[in-house]
């Protein structure tokens, strides 16, 4: 039953994103990447990362992608411009394969060993709420105060950025 | 479920307390208009308080942030960093004053982001795990994205912020990818923990990903101290930026990434010494060769000084090479005398543009000597500092990090770092040469009048102070030589 999820997740995943990448509208592109967010969270589900799922949902899925969408339609993109990249596309392909060699052997390199699991991940209630909750306020609590502070630059930053008319003394 | 809570130590933190809620009383006070005109000096007054509650810490001995994780260790080390940054936002703000109200960018968020600033790089000094690195470098980082497209009216600033944050955020996230493959090979983010995994016995993927995630780290790092070859942004966001706040991007935020590069690869990566080596040795070299080549054609006086910070990035770098610690006390001190540098030569601009025209040239600063001979001076200081002429702070730095590499047995990279510094002798000189033998043009750029008095004041400081440690370096030279003793 586990394995039929996960191929029906995992098939999903990678069709759509192979598909957002032969789409020319990007506004199917951004509905495709949505398919993919999904998908994934259907996977960490099936990890038992209750909290990752909802998480990759609501942020990645609900948030970033709406953001994506409203770009898109402010620029009014209809259509990917073609012709802009003429040389970037051959030379693209070339780095992407260069890479990916790489990236190929350190994963082959993994079939016999393994890492170090998480000096606390895994056991019982793995990926809850709880679990997290606890750790936010045991472990991490430092990081989560730094955190706060940057959300309070990071608005104070949006407002003096975005403000008009700004008051002016000297001149 | 009960969970206990962890025991803190806020002491661990004081100064990173202290610096927030600051900003913060500063960002709260410069909602009022009438108060407008006293922020800087509430500003600077904090800033002092929360240097002398960093100065009465030194020397306790390291305190853990609580008892469960460290996360943040106030040491010495950590503290002296704190120190310099301090003092740079200090002479920052001196030298904003004028150029702020004259551009109509004297905010109270201006202040308080400054502040912030400060406060990130406390952080990403003190931080022993890369969670709160990583949050100290974005609190920086995120401050100066908007610190530099403060001028919202300028053209230019706005190009700077934009190159910063993009690039900026590409680095980042080579810091966070770096970072996941540390945290997959050694389970934890701790600093501890990942210098003992690499410590003990790795197979091929451990190591491959160690390699990886060091890699990255350095590429992000690496973007923040601008060496070669990530280095393209400088220039343009240097001109672009508030002329401040690229004095204050030049010194605090490179003095920030390399206090954790010091951290990092004295005492978490000396396992992958072979590896990290050459590479390093390579772009210290190459960073050098890059900013004083390319500083000999410049005209514009941010875009030498920005290659000229390129190149200064690539000194520093080599002393890592020696691996000892008079190799990161060294680093410290240059880092200490740097700051003042940098901080005199962008002031000068910076007090120069106040009113009128910005001072942005060579043909700007003709006949400076006779016009304002006290800012030339000055002037002729930072430069003759800045290329490592006795009796400047600057050929004390040189010597001592020249030194420490002839020790560790670099001397083929001790004798290319002087050859290119003799090369940085011909743009620092011209520069003097404009001021003091080229007749003034018939209308000076600047206006007449009398220059800002807080701006002389942080001018004449950084001056005296370069010369005082050129004649007088044994008591800094002792401060950095008790930060880094405290290193493991």
């Amino acid at each position: 039953m586990e394995l039929y999820f996960f191929l029906f997740f995992a098939i999903v995943a990678v069709a759509s994103s192979v598909a957002m990448i032969l789409q020319r509208n990007p506004i199917y592109c951004v509905l495709l990447l949505i398919m993919v967010m999904i998908s994934i969270a259907g996977l960490y589900l099936m990890l038992d990362a209750q909290f990752v799922a909802i998480i990759q949902i609501v942020v990645y899925a609900g948030a970033i992608m709406v953001l994506f969408l409203f770009v898109i339609m402010l620029l009014n993109l209809s259509r990917e411009e073609g012709g802009v990249f003429r040389i970037q596309k051959p030379l693209a392909v070339l780095l992407a394969a260069l890479l990916f060699l790489p990236v190929a052997a350190m994963v082959m390199s993994y079939a016999g060993g393994g890492t170090t699991p998480p000096a606390d991940g895994g056991g019982a209630g793995f990926g809850e709420v709880e679990q997290i909750g606890t750790l936010l306020f045991t472990k991490y609590l430092l990081p989560v105060e730094i955190a706060a502070v940057l959300l309070l630059i990071a608005i104070v930053g949006a407002v003096v950025l975005t403000r008009k008319g700004t008051v002016s003394v000297g001149e | 479920m009960n969970t206990a809570l962890p025991v803190i130590n806020l002491y661990a933190v004081m100064p990173q307390i202290v610096l927030v809620s600051a900003a913060t009383v500063v960002l709260i006070v410069g909602l009022f208009e009438r108060f407008r005109k006293g922020i800087p000096y509430l500003s600077l007054l904090l800033l002092a308080v929360s240097g002398v509650v960093a100065v009465n810490q030194l020397g306790l001995g390291p305190v853990p942030f609580s008892d469960v994780s460290s996360m943040m260790v106030m040491d010495d080390f950590g503290l002296v960093a704190t120190l310099v940054f301090i003092a740079g936002a200090v002479l920052t703000v001196l030298i904003s004053i004028s150029y702020a109200e004259a551009r109509s960018i004297d905010r109270g968020e201006y202040y308080a982001l400054l502040i912030y600033a400060v406060s990130g790089m406390s952080m990403m000094a003190a931080s022993t795990d890369l969670f709160t690195f990583f949050l100290g470098l974005e609190v920086l980082s995120i401050s100066l994205y908007v610190l530099i497209g403060f001028e919202q009216r300028d053209a230019g600033s706005n190009e700077g912020a934009l190159k910063y944050f993009l690039l900026g955020a590409f680095a980042s996230g080579f810091i966070l990818y770096g970072m996941a493959l540390l945290y997959g090979a050694s389970g934890s983010t701790e600093y501890e923990a990942i210098a003992r995994t690499l410590g003990g016995e790795r197979s091929d993927a451990v190591n491959l990903l160690l390699l990886g995630g060091l890699g990255l780290l350095l590429v992000g790092i690496g973007f923040k101290i601008s060496m070669v070859p990530f280095h393209a942004w400088t220039p343009d966001v240097y001109q672009g930026a508030p002329t401040p706040v690229a004095a204050f991007l030049s010194t605090g935020s490179k003095a920030a990434a390399f206090v954790v590069l010091i951290r990092l690869l004295g005492s978490v990566f000396p396992g992958l010494q072979m590896e990290w080596i050459p590479l390093i040795s390579v772009l210290a070299v190459l960073t050098i060769a890059v900013g004083n080549v390319v500083a000999l054609v410049q005209t514009n006086l941010k875009r030498l000084l920005a290659y000229s910070s390129i190149a200064h990035a690539g000194y520093m770098l080599l002393p890592l090479m020696a691996d000892s610690q008079d190799g990161s006390a060294s680093i410290v001190f240059y880092l200490i005398v740097y700051t003042a540098m940098n901080l005199g030569a962008f002031g000068v601009l910076a007090v120069l543009s106040a009113r009128g025209a910005p001072c942005a040239t060579l043909e700007d600063l003709a006949g400076l000597g006779s016009r304002r001979p006290l800012l030339a001076a000055v002037m002729a200081v930072v430069m003759f500092s800045l290329a490592g002429i006795p009796p400047t702070a600057g050929f004390m730095a040189k010597f001592y990090l020249f030194s420490a590499l002839v020790h560790g047995g670099y001397v083929e990279l001790a004798v290319i770092g002087l050859l290119f510094s003799g090369v940085s002798l011909y743009y620092y000189l011209r520069v003097v040469v404009w001021m003091y033998m080229r007749p003034a043009a018939e209308t000076p750029a600047e206006a007449a009048g009398r220059l800002s008095y807080t701006g002389m004041t942080a001018l004449c400081l950084s001056a005296l102070a370069i010369l005082a440690v050129g004649v007088f370096p044994s008591e800094l030279l002792q401060l950095a030589e008790r930060a880094v003793m405290t290193l493991p």
